[in-house]
């Protein structure tokens, strides 16, 4: 039993649970003090010690459910035996005593996995089933294309060959006995066959799954945004919101910090009256760090196009994680985002930005001016401005001097350019001047990149 | 030595008997509560309750120190609360009253003794008593940790607490001891039973979480809401209670700031016992909808509701 808890809990793991080796132990212990008679109670007991978020408690059921869900194997009686045992008013015991009573039906059955089958003890089965599974290295099994192979493996390692053999010679014997025998045989045989496909398919749920996407997430990570499809962006929106809550419960420690170093006597002399004003206990003046304010800017326009939607989803996930980010939008004007965010969901929030800012060709120069005009005044030393975008300004004005105003007043001031850094500055690019007004320019291709990135910046910020 | 719980108590025998002594103390609990009381006892391990406010997480760990018959030490956490108001403190006064009085006699401590050397190793000999037992105030956890017979300890919203509070629980719920600089370790008397509880509002950081046993405390399904409603406020009428609990968890469906919870629920059932309603009609519940409902938004939805809300709690009672 400790093995098949250990592979659950590395099915877990699988399904992004985290569990550590503590816990693992935990789980054991638990194991022992209430043993497996009931279900319902080892689900709750093995839930408190390694599901410990409402979110973990789910993907714990749905786990649970197929790892201790399936009964345990058991090849039906079918109808059609049944009935000739009712025809031959046989019952099951009686056919075992016909077959003892025939030494030759007898010699014919006498393999173990036949054997097996005509004791049909699901008990066994089971035991059977999963020894094969693990001798085939089922743990291997990783695409639907191998369910066939696996399966057919699984057989193989049971040695179905036997049933075969049994049956050949109870042919050869002429006798009703045999005859039923070899109908009840032929029938289980089908079934174990199912069972073991069935079984196969439920391990390619429980595992294989959980690593084919951990796969294609990490393929996805690291993938350049501008090649990505539409059809992975669900993916992608559940990836990034993933990196977000990552950022953020890393991020969302400690607000304030305690400026060592400065005395405070009002407190210090108010804590100390009771012990004659002796100054035994110090307290330092505290110093309550304000929140930061971002305030990110994207580029949607046509040229960016195939990025401007995961950057849009970016920004969407950066509201959740800092509080106060103020998010704009644009091509050639330049509009306020946040409301929208604030309001609709990933998906419709960013159809609406587009359709409202993201027509025509990006105009660097005019969009800056627009942004000066809404927001310069807000703009503090405790602001951090992000730009993202290829700044392909058409060769237009590029307006320096509106971002070398907002590079003054601004904290820090970050240009995220998702296009290559040698392609930087070709054709119509203005990236070397605006590189001269950001503190910190840098390519932002992937989402690996991106949270990079985003994880410097926030340790910046704070 | 250190005395373990485990083998002393014929009350923590199985989950079942714990279910059903948590009944007869008023405390109405489903199987999941039941279980993970029941393997943090055996396991000596904290439990960590979440849930919704108002579901019982506090009231759980009180109604384990009655059945238990063992004392509750609560500790309840804020921000900016440290090791002084939670661990313990040296009693300053004392020592300093202390110091005055030995003063005096220092004369005669001192005398015959030849140089410096020798009259400072003479005052080694007193230097130690001053940070001994007998001048350390103990707060919740030390005390906690004194009881002689045990105790439950209850760490009351520990989501409030500052990040340095929680590591500094770590040494005490993974070993059950406490480090005091002058002293050197205090190991508990007799582990005690320690109740942790969140109301979410920062997620607790993992080391935490893997030294306790979690258990989430949801909203009681109606059955369950019921009981505890029979157990608390008996003065009900039954169909008044049928009525109440079904419109509370109507209430519960409805997209509302805070849904009320248990212990609304229990408020509710006393507030119309007093005013001597038998059944839920229109003019009582808007009259008493602000016992539930704590935000003006949240009444205004379910007062726009109320006609079918009460039309389908009598179709299903």
């Amino acid at each position: 039993m400790q093995t098949k808890l250990v592979s659950f809990i590395g099915a877990l793991r699988k399904h992004d649970v985290r569990i550590s080796t503590s816990e693992t132990l935990d789980a054991m212990r638990v194991m022992a003090l209430v043993g497996y008679s009931e279900r319902d109670t080892v689900k709750m007991a093995l839930a408190s010690t390694l599901a410990k978020t409402k979110e973990e408690k789910a993907l714990f059921d749905d786990c649970f459910e197929l790892f201790y869900g399936g009964e345990r194997l058991k090849i039906n009686q079918t109808s059609q035996d049944n009935d000739k045992a009712a025809n031959k008013e046989n019952s099951d015991v009686d056919l075992q005593q016909q077959i003892a009573d025939n030494p030759l039906v007898k010699e014919a059955l006498d393999s173990p996995l036949v054997q097996m089958l005509m004791e049909n003890d699901p008990a066994k089965l089971t035991a059977a089933m999963a020894k094969a599974a693990s001798e085939v290295s089922m743990e291997k099994l990783r695409y639907f294309t191998q369910t066939g192979q696996y399966s057919r493996k699984l057989l193989e390692q049971l040695d179905t060959r036997q049933i075969d053999d049994s049956i050949e010679q109870l042919q050869g014997i002429q006798d009703s006995t045999a005859d039923f025998v070899i109908d009840i045989l032929q029938n289980r045989k089908q079934q174990l066959r199912e069972i073991a496909k069935q079984q196969v398919e439920e391990h390619l749920l429980l595992t294989a799954n959980a690593e084919g996407r951990k796969l294609q997430e990490d393929v996805l990570r690291s993938a350049k945004l501008s090649s990505l499809e539409r059809k992975h962006f669900d993916q992608l929106q559940e990836l990034v919101r993933k990196l977000a809550k990552k950022l953020a419960s890393r991020h969302s420690q400690r607000m304030h910090v305690e400026k060592r170093g400065k005395l405070d006597v009002a407190k210090t002399l108010r804590k100390n009256v009771h012990l004659d004003g002796i100054m035994f206990e110090t307290y330092w003046k505290k110093k309550r760090k304000d929140q930061p304010k971002v305030i990110a800017l994207c580029d949607v326009s046509n040229s960016v196009a195939a990025y401007a939607k995961f950057l849009l989803l970016f920004l969407y996930s950066l509201s959740d994680v800092i509080p106060k980010v103020r998010s704009f939008c644009f091509s050639n004007r330049t509009g306020e985002v946040t409301d929208l965010f604030n309001k609709y969901e990933a998906a419709q929030a960013m159809e609406m930005s587009f359709k409202q800012w993201g027509q025509g060709s990006s105009d660097y120069g005019q969009s800056l001016v627009d942004f000066a005009d809404i927001c310069l005044e807000q703009i503090d030393n405790n602001t951090t401005v992000i730009i993202l975008g290829d700044a392909r300004n058409n060769h237009g004005d590029a307006r320096l001097d509106v971002l070398q105003k907002v590079y003054n007043r601004a904290k820090t001031v970050i240009w995220l350019n998702p296009e290559r850094r040698s392609q930087w500055n070709t054709g119509d690019s203005e990236m070397h001047r605006y590189q001269s007004a950001s503190h910190f320019s840098t390519e932002c291709q992937s989402l690996q990149q991106l949270e990079r990135i985003v994880d410097k910046l926030l340790t910046l910020i704070r | 030595m250190t005395k373990t719980l485990s083998d002393t108590s014929p009350l923590m025998e199985d989950a079942e008997t714990i279910r059903s002594g948590f009944d007869s103390l008023g405390y109405i609990a489903s199987k999941d509560i039941s279980t993970a009381v029941y393997l943090a006892y055996h396991l000596e391990k904290p439990i960590l309750i979440e849930g919704p406010p108002g579901v019982g997480k506090t009231e759980l760990a009180k109604t384990v120190s009655m059945y238990l018959n063992l004392p509750l030490v609560r500790l309840q956490c804020y921000e900016g609360l440290d090791e002084a108001k939670a661990l313990y403190e040296w009693k300053y006064g004392k020592q300093l009253l202390y110091t005055q009085v030995l003063k005096e006699q220092l004369g005669d401590i001192l005398k015959g003794a030849k140089g410096l050397s020798e009259s400072v190793e003479r005052l080694h000999e007193f230097g130690d008593i001053f940070y001994s037992e007998d001048f350390l105030e103990p707060r919740p956890l030390l005390k906690a940790m004194r009881e002689e017979n045990g105790s439950v300890l209850l760490i009351d919203e520990i989501d409030k607490a500052d990040y340095e509070f929680e590591s500094m629980l770590l040494e005490i719920l993974s070993d059950y001891q406490i480090s005091v600089p002058e002293i050197g370790t205090i190991k508990a008397a007799s582990k005690p039973m320690v109740f942790l509880t969140s109301n979410n509002t920062r997620d607790i950081s993992d080391a935490l979480k893997r030294r306790c046993l979690h258990l989430y405390i949801p909203f009681p399904n109606g059955d369950l809401e019921n009981r505890i409603i029979d157990s608390r406020v008996p003065e009900a009428s039954d169909k008044l209670r049928d009525q109440l609990v079904e419109f509370i968890q109507q209430l519960r469906g409805l997209d509302l700031k805070k849904s009320p919870a248990v212990s609304e629920t229990i408020d509710w059932a006393r507030a119309l016992v007093l005013l001597h309603a038998d059944n839920l009609n229109k003019e009582v519940v808007e009259q008493t909808l602000n016992v539930i409902l704590k935000f003006e938004d949240d009444i205004q939805t379910a007062k726009s509701e109320l006609a079918a809300l009460l039309n389908s709690v009598k179709k299903n009672t």
